[in-house]
């Protein structure tokens, strides 16, 4: 039996089940039988334009059922999908898209204005247009549309092995430059293989498509519902902010499954979007990409008794998630952080000292992960590869280990709990921000003279702020430098709290004073509360 | 007192905790990108600091907080209802 690649999941329902749904979204739905077809057929004309096993293919589509057509058509063609964030200025997506180098990019009618922008920054390979409409921008018109692509060819016969590139996500650098994730075939079967299992997943299965496609997450409702012939309820961008509206979905749609980044969750607890036995044909409710307050489980498990609750954790570089935890029971003591949990099949996780050697059980030390979810490394970056993929340093072990950068302690039951970060990267909504290329991107403003960018944990909703403190030359307010910020960084980086100094603090080595900063953030977090109260 | 006198106040804050200067009071601030749900979240504490008694959150409607001169008038009405008369412009 040949192995099995992502596509193949797809591939398989359309055979068993040609006429059930695989993709719902608004009104549209599309089958198992039309997404085969149509991906067969843009797959043919990949290969036709010249698309070869390994080439990259960038991404410009919004989530929606198109989407999960054309990262089957590059899957099928033996291409490496590239998700590109449409939200992201045209400065870092020309930065992601120079990286990567795609022969060739996908993409939509309304992404003509951001490929004009992109066109500005850099000379773009073809770009074909995944819909009816081309793409007709001053500078970037499509080649094809699917007119072009949308006609009867046999789907090209490409086999590439498990251990190949299936695509690429980019994450967050601290230099500034975002750092594209290689993710192989394998690793995502070996993931969704244990959560189908897991999970329990069946064809009856109403999953929700809730992270945007450029997420990891992504990668587990899209194949996790494939794989068991089941449907795929794309959740519509523009409901993460109306918490209603996103209940009503899960409530209308009669989702089964609902997996999501914890601030969804906590979205719709704080306006009590919930009501009390809600969701009726919810079955689980799973979250990953950092930690759900307590408080706000406790209140979604009283809401729901009839849901079982599981925490997944795991970086981008090991795929997905590498531990889960089923909450067995409402939390007691609701100050006490949700453990990250047990290993998933094939993973590992290990708690190491300075020296790689195990810290004695219960202590706090770094968390390493071993396994079939690791990453072959950075794209095109042997040096950042090396520096996070160490050798395993257990005796007769020859694979690898992945430095996670969370510090983590294992109890005495074998579950692993998550402690915070050893160094300045922090999770908001989900997104890993590395505060350094917040940093860099600051510096790069004129009349910015020096800054320093912090987080800083902050009470209920948000979890950590970012908050950024700047010596400007001449006068420069706040909104005007975090207007300026937005050309070059996504919303979701763009810091919270702002401090305009006549200099930053520094401690006796001529560093800045990076504690001493979070504490002038707090006070002046606690002193305009105190004047308004 | 309409919503309406509150607006140069709404406005005020969301400059002040946002750092993002409101275009129009008519402008759809979610529309136009410039707030999202963990900024919404913020707003919606500071203005509870702001006047002093906690928002109606369990039936809240979106569409009635799309523009600052929308946040007005819900402050102005949310605050009738709960006895705490009108905040004072």
């Amino acid at each position: 039996m040949t192995a099995v690649l992502l596509h193949d999941y797809a591939s398989r329902a359309a055979e068993s089940r040609p006429d059930a749904t695989a993709l719902a979204m608004d009104d549209e739905r599309m089958t198992y039988a039309e997404l085969d077809r149509l991906s067969g057929r843009l797959a043919a004309q990949l290969v036709d334009a010249g698309c070869r096993p390994g080439d990259r293919v960038g991404l410009l589509v919004p989530k929606r059922p198109s989407a999960i057509v054309a990262i089957h058509g590059v899957l099928r063609a033996g291409g490496v999908y590239v998700p590109l964030d449409a939200e992201s200025p045209p400065q870092r997506l020309g930065r992601i898209v120079t990286s990567a180098e795609p022969r060739l990019l996908l993409a939509v009618p309304e992404a003509a204005e951001r490929l004009d922008a992109l066109a500005d920054t850099m000379a773009l390979p073809p770009v074909w247009s995944v819909e009816t409409d081309a793409i007709a921008g001053a500078r970037v018109r499509s080649e094809r549309t699917r007119a072009d692509w949308d006609v009867d060819a046999p789907p090209p016969d490409v086999r590439i092995a498990p251990h190949e590139a299936a695509h690429l996500l980019f994450t967050s650098g601290s230099t500034g430059e975002p750092k594209g994730v290689v993710i192989t075939h394998g690793m995502v079967t070996a993931f969704v293989d244990w959560a189908v299992g897991y999970f329990g997943t069946r064809a009856s299965d109403r999953i929700s498509g809730h992270p945007p496609l450029h997420f990891d997450l992504s990668t587990f409702d899209i194949y996790a519902t494939f794989k068991a012939g089941a449907e795929l309820h794309l959740v519509p961008p523009t409901l993460s902010v109306d918490p209603s509206a996103l209940a009503a979905l899960i409530r209308d749609r009669e989702l089964t499954q609902w997996f999501s980044v914890p601030s969804a969750l906590t979205y719709m607890a704080k306006f009590d979007a919930v009501g009390q036995d809600d969701f009726p044909a919810l079955e689980r409710l799973l979250w990953c990409g950092e930690v759900l307050p307590t408080p706000v489980l406790a209140k979604w498990m009283r809401k729901l008794p009839h849901v079982t609750f599981t925490n997944l954790y795991g970086p981008t570089e090991a795929t997905i998630a590498s531990s889960y935890h089923t909450v067995p029971e409402v939390p007691r003591d609701e100050t006490e952080p949700v453990p990250i949990g047990v290993p998933c099949a094939g993973e590992e996780l290990l708690v190491l000292d300075e020296q790689l050697q195990p810290t004695p059980d219960g202590e706090i030390g770094d968390l390493y992960i071993a396994g079939v979810g690791l990453s072959p490394g950075y794209w095109r970056d042997a040096e950042k590869t090396r520096a996070a993929f160490l050798a395993d340093p257990r005796p007769g072990e020859a694979g690898r280990i992945y430095r996670t950068g969370d510090l983590a302690r294992l109890d005495g039951d074998g579950r692993f709990h998550f402690l915070g970060r050893a160094d300045s990267q922090i999770k908001s909504r989900g997104y890993r921000i590395e505060l350094g290329e917040i940093e860099s991107a600051l510096s790069a403003v004129a009349a910015v003279r020096e800054c320093a960018v912090v987080g800083v944990e902050v009470e209920g909703f948000e979890g950590v702020s970012i908050c950024a403190a700047y010596v400007a030359d001449g006068d420069l307010a706040p909104p005007a430098l975090r207007r300026e910020l937005a050309t070059a960084l996504p919303s979701y980086m763009l810091p919270a709290r702002w401090l305009a100094l006549d200099s930053l603090p520094k401690n006796q080595n001529g560093k800045i004073d990076r504690p001493a900063l979070r504490e002038r953030f707090t006070a002046e977090t606690a002193r305009r509360r105190g004047a308004r109260a | 007192m309409s919503g309406g006198d509150l607006t140069p106040r709404i406005v005020e804050l969301i400059a002040d905790v946002l750092q993002v200067e409101v275009p129009t009071p008519e402008t759809d601030l979610i529309d136009a990108g410039l707030i999202d749900s963990l900024a919404l979240v913020s707003l919606i504490g500071e203005i509870e600091h702001e006047f002093a008694f906690l928002l109606p959150l369990d039936d809240f409607d979106l569409d009635r907080f799309r523009t600052a001169e929308q946040i007005a008038a819900f402050v102005a009405a949310s605050a009738a209802a709960d006895g705490v008369g009108t905040p004072a412009a």
